[in-house]
């Protein structure tokens, strides 16, 4: 199946299989390692991107779905020669070991930033949201901390 | 070998494809349970319909004593729908998975793949909600009750599709309260369901579990324990506490996701 995705701003034509999924089409046929695949189905997050702005598992997309649609990984969402002001965040506040979840993180974490209605959340409501993802070392706390400064910037 | 893959702009070329599909088509919706399903040896279709094109099945019908629900509708835009309307619906709603999930789940494929601890599911058989099935020349309305058969089972004929669901809104004076409860441990999870309703002075009690399908009793935790007698112990004891639970919710306001 041919499929024209527009992948971190530029439109990418592909033959895909018909049960491809998103994530192997990223990883596999075009070497965008930075969406990691954990559970395949779903419950981990790791795999998360953005599809037109809203967070989504990419383990639970066929590729053949997303045709037409904007796909937007973390290769997309890092400035060239630089961090994001979230991977920044990141590194500030502790919220990284092994890393593997990380992808998935700022993926949700952009996806709300984008939606708007964060800055206003309660704690509990960030934490709910942020638990989308599973992340295996730190903890959370470094996490909010990160996500809380991206998300809720004090002036 | 690759299903074919068939993505049509209408909903009579999706009749067409299931009426020649003799039974090995299947019909893609949001993906959010189908997708891993396809990797299973036992489940490889010959075709796949993909619904994404059919607007019309993104529809949100609301009238004064229902609201009808297109397949396509996401579960996060039947939670936002049903708010005002059928609170604890939409409390059950936001129960489903995270917020990536229930972006893209979709009311139709919760429905039709009926997995027996799918918050719908079990809503939808409390509410006595009907299901709109459409194939070529064809139309049915099917009772929740009649429609769910079993874990993953249906009343959906091959050449079938969901087209709606339909939601009878509360009459003046009825109450609802969902409750969930979800252990996870090594090796799996435990889950419990349970809808309580109160319409016309009585009380029903809608029950599911990880193994467990919608199951309505009337409306008591010994009604319950009855119905419930032949389940494993632990899976029992952890619905009798959520059915309690929901029946004393019937009273007051709590936050149904524990």
């Amino acid at each position: 199946m041919r499929v024209t995705l527009v992948l971190n701003g530029d439109a990418r034509t592909l033959d895909v299989d018909t049960t491809e999924r998103l994530c192997d089409t990223l990883r596999e046929r075009l070497d965008l390692t930075a969406t990691h695949v954990g559970c395949s189905e779903g419950v981990c997050g790791a795999c998360t991107i953005l599809l037109d702005d809203t967070p989504a598992r990419a383990c639970l997309a066929l590729t053949v779905q997303c045709d037409g649609a904007r796909v937007e990984t973390l290769e997309g969402l890092t400035p060239a020669d630089a961090l994001s002001p979230a991977q920044q965040a990141f590194v500030q506040h502790g919220a990284v070991q092994c890393g593997f979840c990380t992808p998935g993180f700022l993926a949700v974490i952009e996806g709300l930033r984008r939606q708007g209605d964060a800055a206003s959340w309660d704690e509990a409501t960030l934490r709910r949201e942020l638990s989308t993802v599973a992340c295996r070392c730190t903890g959370y706390d470094g996490i909010v901390r990160a996500a809380r400064a991206v998300l809720q910037p004090t002036p | 070998m690759e299903p074919v893959y068939h993505a049509p702009g209408t909903l009579d070329e999706v009749l067409a494809l299931l009426a020649i599909g003799r039974g090995e088509a299947r019909i893609l919706a949001g993906g959010q349970t189908l997708v891993p399903l396809l990797f299973r040896v036992e489940d490889e279709p010959h075709t796949l319909i993909d619904l994404r094109r059919i607007v019309p099945l993104r529809a949100i019908d609301a009238t004064a004593t229902q609201v009808a629900l297109g397949a396509m509708v996401t579960l996060q835009a039947a939670e936002l729908a049903l708010r005002t309307s059928l609170p604890q619906v939409a409390a059950a709603l936001r129960c489903v998975g995270t917020a990536p999930i229930r972006a893209r789940a979709t009311v139709g494929g919760t429905a039709a793949l009926a997995d027996p601890w799918a918050e719908l599911v079990t809503c939808l058989h409390a509410l006595d909600a009907e299901l709109v099935l459409v194939a070529e020349g064809r139309e049915r309305r099917v009772r929740a009750i009649d429609f769910f058969h079993g874990i993953r089972r249906t009343a959906r004929q091959p050449d079938e599709l969901l087209r709606q669901v339909v939601l009878p809104l509360p009459v003046p004076g009825e109450r609802h309260a969902y409750h969930e409860f979800t252990v996870r441990e090594s090796g799996g999870k435990a889950r419990a369901l349970a809808f309580a309703r109160r319409r016309d002075g009585r009380t029903t009690l809608t029950l599911a579990g990880e193994r467990l399908m919608p199951l309505r009793v009337d409306g008591t935790i010994s009604a319950a324990q009855a119905a419930l007698r032949h389940e494993d112990p632990s899976a029992r004891a952890l619905l009798l506490r959520v059915a309690g639970q929901a029946l004393a919710m019937l009273d007051e306001e709590t936050d149904p996701c524990a």
